[in-house]
């Protein structure tokens, strides 16, 4: 018995010898809640989290959220505080929404304890990106190396074999559109060709084509015009642009199934040999030029600044802000956590906006995934470029969680790196040429404002999307836009945009 | 008098105790799955703050019901919702009763074998796989329909955006995902009719068709009408995640049911007073549908589900 | 002998002129059935026949009915996919698990609700009948099996849909059509409830368990919402979510930065869905001949 009692007594010692020397020098525990994507995984064990908490002396737990149903997912984890993690990845409309679920970090950013996260934020027009309707920091953000995010690009040899030359206004684009429609640069003898077909892409099945309205110097929903706050869709600009997009769509211009289209299906236009132009992230430039790859199609893609409209506005207004608010990428930090994790994850941001972070999460490892070449230009190695697996450059980089969900800080450089000189260059022609209009902000309500837009806006917003596609599609006529005006006033727009004014003048420092 | 009363009962319950054993998990089952959600209705009254918690957040009264009833999209949704579940009443439940009565006459045993395992088989397919399959059959470029129309001499329609086709392609696509699986319970139902009835019947010089009539229909109407009943009682509830995949702003107009409103609101903007509200509701339609259909074949049929 | 043949004769014209009309009739009846299968099996036979086929001919719209330039390197990738494999064993553990709980709770409440004896019957019949008309709806729910410490484990996938209302009806109904003797018998023999369950009810009821059980699978294999919103890992994830993955490839943000992606080919889509509808589709005519006994439905207030 004795014997028993004396074994009983070992063995609950050493189970609770673990915990004895845990408590000492336990590195500090933070859990992120963010986007798994197939193609950019988020997940625990990557190279680049692994090499994280050795650099940073903490151990982070990420919950994997899958990107699919990514809304789903996050309205179920804010209906349960206790669940929710350290931080938080997000969109930035949707942190906002909660906004007493996170830290104020206001004084957690400073020249002491985070440099690196002092120098992007001490810029107030930087800063009013992450912040509150009270103008506190509420999450950090990604900051973007390039602005240029998605722009036009369309077939040269189809211009030339036509002998077209290049439009540069609306009218001179519908000109072209008829043409390529008429002309059969696919020498099939069947007027197949499509000559604008965008792929839909997220929960806006329009986004790819709505573009074309900047060019009447509006934006399909909020912008702003002198400080003033206005809503595209029932502008009168609005009817003209409707009436250029029926248009082109009963001629059969546009792409009659735009409203579905996926990505593979508008592959199979362009191999196919039917779309001439269409809109979209600057990359599919080289992805769409790729799929001819193996084929002997003489296609050449090349990008074009906007076309201008009636008074010569050349501009897209959805390109990418300094901080990607509309993306998944803005950190924020749970009130919940302790001081430690709260410690420990502002030093997990600065480290990100540091230089060395930087070059780890978007390079990777020295020697192993990127070199340098004598003039100091930095290249990635034959293991990333020329992958054993057969991975893309792209994918092998993201195996080890390098260009993750966790690089808050990027570099043009890499940037550059991936992408062909045409991008390059249409990219620059954005830039420096002034066809890259003013965003209109992610902005900050309070509560107060946030219920008056649920109640009104919700059903505005649903009205709206599906009036301009009867509009554009030719099912209501645009004599009926004065009618639709009025509809979406009555259903409460101007109490709506009186709140977005408020917001905006906040925003703004009005 | 009263003491025996009481007592014979609890002999009685005693006897079954071995049944409220048996009873027992499946009784935990319905109040913590079923029942304790029940008491979460209660956010359609409040304001519900997941942040400030069941109790604490501000009670509204009938707020959101208000909000909802004064939507221009209330009438619309209430609308599509019967809508859908009557055609799907109309055409798709008599169907899978028509193919039982059809694989019932078929004579050649290994035939009609082959036809019930082909028939149930699209019901093993799963919603996310239907969806993708009906938009790709139905696309104006290269779809499997179109094509077909196209080589008749029609002209491509892009039916997916057309408000007035919506309907009939979702009600096709359940008819072809349920006809064979629901014949199941029809067919079971035929197989109990006594045999005799038929020869009888035969013996009296009915054809076919009489037989059918006179006998089959005869014999499986309390299977019928209980599961009308029960089908009554979903007239609110459509199968919103497959409309989901199927829907897009052009088909809004008919496609948009209360299920997929509540999803919009609720899970994706996370409005979880206001779509309890708007889910309440439909609860409540459907339960009054139910009970009227039970009382009202009750008195007309002596069937009823209970 | 005249009258006889007399009397005789009209039956005999009656038969053939009926045996003309029945053969038309059963003619016809094959015709439809034929054509009904045929619009049945198509699709099912086109998704196969694409999963095989090269991509260009995919995409081309040359693929009608047979694979054109045949190949298996959908399925080689599809197999290499390690999420998948996961996904399949997590999906057969569910299904197997699930409907074995499903089975045991279903029949036990199913027993207890058909005995007359039972007091309170009525009452807590309809207490599960009331359930099929009135929920508490998504978010409620979900909270619940938050609190029950579900989340994120594979008793999420399980428990919240044990017992079907439905399902339970079908099989009281079906229980209660075991004749009275059988069960009187054995309680003479002093068997109790849980014995006669055993010993008498479940052997006599391979029909009625066979096609219920087959409804919960199915509905397990399927299910794929439920892991929406309980699961946030990974490795718990079942086929459907995969599958919805693979083939509706939402791609809700894209960066600029996201150029080469992998592309899933569609020939990997079609490989994928046929992959995941397969095991289904090879169990269930194996117990189909169940089905039509298995299932009877009737009033619940008996």
């Amino acid at each position: 018995m004795k014997k028993l009692v004396r074994i009983l007594c070992l063995v609950l010692a050493l189970s609770l010898m673990p915990l004895a020397f845990a408590s000492a020098d336990d590195p500090v525990t933070i859990s992120i809640w963010a986007s798994d994507r197939e193609n950019m995984p988020m997940r625990n064990g990557l190279m680049t989290i692994n090499m994280l908490q050795d650099i940073l002396g903490i151990k982070i737990d990420v919950q994997s959220a899958p990107t699919e149903s990514l809304d789903e997912k996050y309205g179920l984890l804010m209906s349960d505080p206790a669940s929710i993690p350290t931080i938080v990845q997000y969109k930035a409309n949707k942190l906002l929404q909660y906004k007493e679920a996170w830290m104020i970090l206001d004084d957690y950013i400073n020249e002491t304890d985070t440099p690196n996260l002092w120098k992007v934020y001490s810029d107030p027009v930087i800063r009013r990106y992450v912040s509150d309707s009270e103008g506190h920091i509420r999450f950090i953000g990604q900051r973007t190396a390039i602005t240029c995010g998605k722009l036009w690009f369309y077939r040269q040899d189809w211009l030339d074999k036509l002998q077209l030359k290049a439009p540069t206004t609306m009218e001179e684009l519908y000109e072209t559109f008829l043409a390529i429609k008429q002309g059969d640069p696919n020498g099939n003898g069947e007027a197949d060709e499509i000559p604008f077909s965008v792929r839909k892409q997220g929960s806006n099945n329009r986004a790819n084509l709505m573009p074309f309205v900047n060019s009447w110097g509006i934006e399909e929903t909020f912008f702003a015009e002198d400080d003033v706050v206005k809503f595209g869709a029932v502008d009168a600009r609005m009817k003209d642009a409707l009436a250029w997009l029926n248009k082109c769509y009963e001629a059969g211009l546009i792409d009659s199934e735009y409203l579905t289209l996926s990505k593979q299906d508008w592959y199979s236009r362009w191999t196919n040999e039917q779309v001439f132009m269409s809109y979209d992230w600057s990359a599919y430039i080289d992805n769409v030029g790729n799929l001819f790859k193996d084929t002997d199609s003489p296609v050449h893609i090349v990008g074009t600044a906007p076309m201008a409209g009636p008074t010569g506005i050349a501009q897209t207004r959805d390109q990418l802000q300094p901080i990607t608010v509309d993306e998944d990428w803005n950190a924020a930090i749970y009130v919940g956590a302790s001081e430690e994790q709260v410690k420990a994850a502002m030093k997990l941001f600065d480290y990100l906006y540091s230089e060395e972070g930087m070059l780890l999460l978007n390079f990777g490892v020295k020697g192993e995934h990127y070199d340098v070449d004598e003039n100091g230009n930095l290249y990635y190695t034959e293991l990333i470029m020329h992958n054993p697996d057969g991975l893309s450059a792209q994918d092998a980089l993201r195996q080890y969680g390098i260009q993750s969900m966790l690089t808050l800080l990027q570099d043009a450089r890499y940037e550059r790196a991936f992408v062909s000189d045409e991008v390059n260059r249409t990219r620059d022609l954005y830039e420096q040429e002034g066809h890259i209009g003013p965003a209109f902000p992610t902005l900050a309500f309070t509560d107060e404002e946030r219920d008056i837009i649920n109640e009104k806006y919700t059903d505005i917003e649903t009205y709206v999307n599906e009036t301009l596609d009867k509009f554009i599609m030719g099912r209501e006529s645009l004599d009926g836009f004065d009618a639709f005006v009025e509809q979406v006033n009555g259903m409460g727009l101007p109490e709506v945009l009186k709140v977005y004014q408020d917001a905006y003048n906040r925003y703004m420092g009005l | 008098m009263r003491r025996t009363k009481v007592s014979a009962l609890w002999r009685r319950i005693w006897a079954a105790k071995y049944l409220y054993l048996m009873f027992f998990p499946v009784l935990l089952y319905y109040i913590f799955m079923r029942y304790a959600p029940m008491a979460g209705l209660v956010i359609a009254f409040k304001n519900y703050n997941a942040f400030a918690g069941f109790a604490k957040s501000p009670w509204v009264g009938f707020k959101y019901f208000s909000q909802f009833f004064n939507s221009i999209y209330c009438w619309r949704l209430i609308r599509n919702t019967l809508l859908i579940n009557l055609y799907d009443l109309v055409f798709n439940f008599p169907a899978s009763i028509v193919l039982a009565l059809l694989l019932n006459e078929v004579r050649q045993p290994r035939f009609k074998k082959v036809t019930q395992t082909i028939t149930y088989m699209p019901y093993f397919i799963s919603s996310v796989v239907l969806a993708s399959m009906v938009v790709q059959f139905l696309s104006p470029t290269g779809g499997l329909v179109n094509n077909i129309i196209e080589s008749m001499g029609g002209k491509r329609t892009y039916f997916m955006t057309q408000p007035e086709s919506f309907r009939t392609i979702y009600t096709l696509m359940n008819l072809w995902k349920n006809i064979g699986w629901n014949s199941i319970i029809f067919l079971a139902a035929i197989s109990g009719i006594n045999g005799e009835l038929y020869e009888a019947c035969t013996v009296d010089g009915g054809g076919h068709l009489r037989r059918m009539w006179h006998i089959t229909l005869p014999g499986i109407l309390p299977t019928v009408i209980v599961l009308l009943i029960m089908r009554l009682g979903h007239m609110m509830d459509a199968g919103y995640e497959t409309i989901l995949l199927l829907q897009n702003n052009a088909n809004l107009e008919t496609s948009d049911v209360i299920g997929t409103y509540v999803y919009r609101r609720g899970i994706l903007k996370n409005e979880y007073s206001y779509s309890t509200a708007v889910g309440i509701f439909q609860s409540v339609i459907g339960f009054v549908l139910v009970i009227a259909s039970n009382w009202l074949s009750r008195r007309f049929s002596e069937t009823s589900l209970w | 002998m005249s009258t006889v043949s007399k009397a005789k004769l009209p039956v005999q014209r009656n038969r053939i002129r009926e045996s003309f009309s029945r053969r038309l009739f059963l003619k016809i009846n094959v015709l439809i059935l034929l054509l009904i299968s045929a619009v049945m099996l198509y699709p099912v036979l086109y998704v196969i026949a694409a999963s095989l086929s090269e991509e260009t001919a995919i995409l081309k719209g040359e693929v009608v009915l047979w694979p054109v330039r045949t190949h298996v390197l959908a399925y080689a990738k599809v197999f290499r996919y390690p999420q998948l494999l996961t996904s399949y064993r997590n999906t057969i553990l569910y299904t197997v698990l699930g409907t074995a709980i499903n089975l045991l709770l279903t029949t036990a409440g199913a027993w207890a609700l058909c005995q007359r004896k039972l007091p309170g019957r009525r009452f807590l019949t309809l207490m599960c009948t009331f359930t099929m008309f009135f929920s508490g709806g998504m978010i409620p729910t979900f909270l619940i099996v938050k609190e029950l410490k579900m989340l994120n484990t594979m008793w999420a996938m399980l428990i919240p849909g044990a017992v079907s209302t439905y399902n339970m009806i079908l099989m009281r109904t079906f229980f209660m059509g075991i004749p009275v003797s059988l069960v009187e018998a054995a309680e003479l023999d002093g068997c109790n409830d849980f014995g006669i369950l055993i010993k008498i009810v479940l052997p006599l009821s391979m029909a009625s368990l066979m096609t219920i059980g087959m409804f919960y699978a199915v509905s397990h294999w399927n299910s794929y919402f439920s892991a929406v919103l309980y699961l946030n890992k990974p490795e718990l994830y079942p086929l459907q979510i995969i599958l919805r993955q693979v083939v509706l490839q939402n791609e809700i943000v894209e960066n600029a930065s996201s150029s080469a992606e992998s592309n899933m080919a569609e020939g990997i889509k079609y490989a994928t869905i046929v992959v995941a509808m397969l095991p289904m589709l090879c169990v269930y005519p194996f117990i189909q001949r169940y089905f039509v006994k298995g299932v009877m439905i009737g009033s619940v207030k008996e």
